[in-house]
């Protein structure tokens, strides 16, 4: 089989990239998704919030999923359903297998990566205690209740403060299970403000920043667990810990690209990110393979999500076609650029994470002034280490400052963007872009 | 938030910047950066509303729930109540997004409609 622009996976991000890749002119755009329906983790986030951005109004997940199927299907995008990619490969071919079409190898044009993110189980954590049932990641709990009409439980403590534990906490609530607290080992919460107040002052759930869950009881079921305040190296301060008698908790602590398929395809991931280095064309180390959404870094906004995959679609069909503007990946910046013909001298900038960023994307974009897509503007997307206050966002290149931004307040769980002018960006090659988050002089 | 003082102070949710909106005595409003956050901020002190999302149970074994929402905000305390009678209804295909599942729920002048197709 033979397509232009193969994506994988059919959530926010692919469908985006899909979409972006027909309107720029790409022949056959193919979607491989291993669920049985499209929208990815969009159909079970039935509460509101999504597309204030990019529609402009208020949507839920499943509506801001139906919007874009509606559109890929107009578009004339074609889909594999229950298709499970087994293999990606640097000469851009991809390996699946579908109960109903058995092992097909697809050649592609282009190729982008929209696998998204999973969540962190509790084997990461080693909290202290028994293995009883009863322990769900919040989007099981939440996949249980939306889509399986299944309550995990009867009483519930929530462990870590995501956005989806503190959605699960409301939901819970409304469904007539009594949420005990969440705790957050954090001095500060994980999820948006917004979420703190309507999901969980609005229902008096108490949360308890730095603390932790000391240890799980239960023999078959969950019986309840024991809460502790952490010291400073987040150990659990037995003496002040106290028991909560609950039968179900829930697990909202961190999501985690999914990049199995990068790695074994050889994509240089970033450690801060977990995901791929991407070029702002989102092209990945291999030239040809492009990457969006929550498989390149965890976004807070579905919305943002989307302005990926649309920059990564229409990069794609690029790429695809064999029209200037494909990019030579990011690997050009170490010289070892496998792009062919002109490509492979187009020169990549470096950018970088400085004082009090955790991490930046992309790490990398093209040289030499205005792009096809994105016209004058690079724009940065970013998160602090740390939380701070009366704060400057700085960019700065060989010495010199690019862009200044005065900020009241920034927090890891609220992602930042920074726009650039592209014609004030250093022209020598190879030249570093950083970006950094400093105190404000008075 | 704290009621009853002077001084009346919510995070705004109308968007997902979050803003931290006081509102004094004299339904003065100050901290919002767009005109939904003063709107929301006084709502908040006088009538707080919510939009309710939810589930309806449906005949289809193959999708037993369908995704619904208030088609305006409602007031909060209205939220459980609206959510029990929600557990009542059992809904059958053909329902597309948009199509009003409960009409004017509890005397609010709010419809509850389909988030999602149901083919």
């Amino acid at each position: 089989m033979r397509a232009d622009v193969v994506v994988i996976g059919g959530g926010p991000a692919g469908l985006a990239a899909a979409v972006a890749a027909k309107q720029a002119g790409a022949g056959r755009v193919l979607i491989i998704e291993r669920d049985v329906r499209l929208g990815g983790i969009l159909p079970q986030c039935i509460h509101t919030g999504f597309g204030v951005r990019w529609f402009g109004e208020e949507l839920t997940g499943p509506e801001y999923a139906g919007r874009f199927v509606e559109q890929a299907k107009s578009a004339g995008v074609e889909f594999m359903l229950e298709t499970m990619v087994l293999e990606v490969t640097p000469d851009l071919r991809v390996l699946a297998v579908s109960p109903r079409d058995g092992l097909v190898v697809v050649e592609c044009g282009a190729i982008v990566l929209a696998m998204g993110c999973r969540e962190r189980p509790r084997g990461a954590l080693a909290i202290p205690g028994t293995r009883p049932a009863g322990i769900f990641t919040a989007g099981t709990a939440q996949r249980l209740v939306n889509i399986e009409g299944v309550l995990p439980g009867r009483r519930a403590v929530i462990l870590g403060s995501g956005d989806v534990g503190l959605i699960m906490a409301r939901r819970l609530t409304l469904e007539g299970v009594k949420v005990e607290a969440v705790v957050e080992i954090m001095t500060y919460p994980g999820g948006l403000a917004r979420n703190i107040q309507q999901c969980l002052r609005d229902f008096d759930i108490p949360l308890y920043l730095g603390h932790t869950v000391s240890r799980i009881h239960g023999r078959d079921r969950l019986e309840g667990v024991s809460v502790a305040p952490v010291d400073d190296a987040w150990v659990p301060i037995t003496e002040k810990e106290w028991f909560i008698p609950c039968d179900t908790l829930l697990l909202s602590v961190g999501l985690i690209p999914e990049n199995e398929l990068s790695a074994a395809c050889g994509i240089e991931l970033d450690p801060a990110t977990g995901g791929p280095i991407v070029t702002d064309e989102m092209e990945t180390s291999v030239p040809g393979i492009f990457a969006c959404g929550n498989v390149v870094h965890v976004h807070d906004l579905v919305d943002h999500v989307t302005e990926d995959g649309m920059v990564a679609g229409a990069a794609a069909a690029a790429r695809a076609a064999g029209r200037a503007g494909a990019g030579a990946g990011t690997g050009a910046v170490a010289g070892a650029g496998a792009g062919a013909g002109d490509e492979s001298r187009r020169t990549l900038g470096e950018i970088r994470p400085g004082l009090n960023v955790r991490y930046v994307v992309p790490q990398r974009f093209v040289q030499g002034g205005e792009r096809s897509g994105g016209g004058r503007i690079l724009t940065i997307s970013l998160r602090p280490s740390e939380p701070a206050e009366n704060v400057v966002l700085e960019v700065s290149a060989a010495g010199k400052v690019l862009r200044r931004q005065r900020k009241e307040k920034v927090r890891p769980s609220e992602m930042l963007q920074v726009n650039v002018d592209r014609l004030a960006l250093p022209s020598e090659s190879g030249v570093v872009v950083t970006v950094s988050i400093t105190e404000r002089k008075v | 938030m704290s009621k009853g003082s002077s001084e009346f102070t919510v995070t705004c949710i109308a968007c997902p910047v979050g803003c931290e909106v006081m509102v004094s005595g004299a339904d003065e409003v100050r901290g919002n950066k767009c005109d939904r956050g003063h709107e929301y901020a006084l709502l908040e002190r006088h009538d707080p509303r919510r939009v309710l999302t939810s589930t309806v149970r449906t005949t289809c074994p193959d999708h037993p729930l369908l995704p619904v929402k208030t088609d305006r905000p409602i007031p909060k305390r209205f939220l459980l109540e609206a959510t029990k009678l929600l557990a009542e209804e059992c809904i059958s295909p053909p329902v597309k997004a948009g199509d009003v599942v409960v009409r004017d729920i509890l005397g609010t002048g709010a419809s509850v409609v389909a988030t999602d197709d149901l083919l």
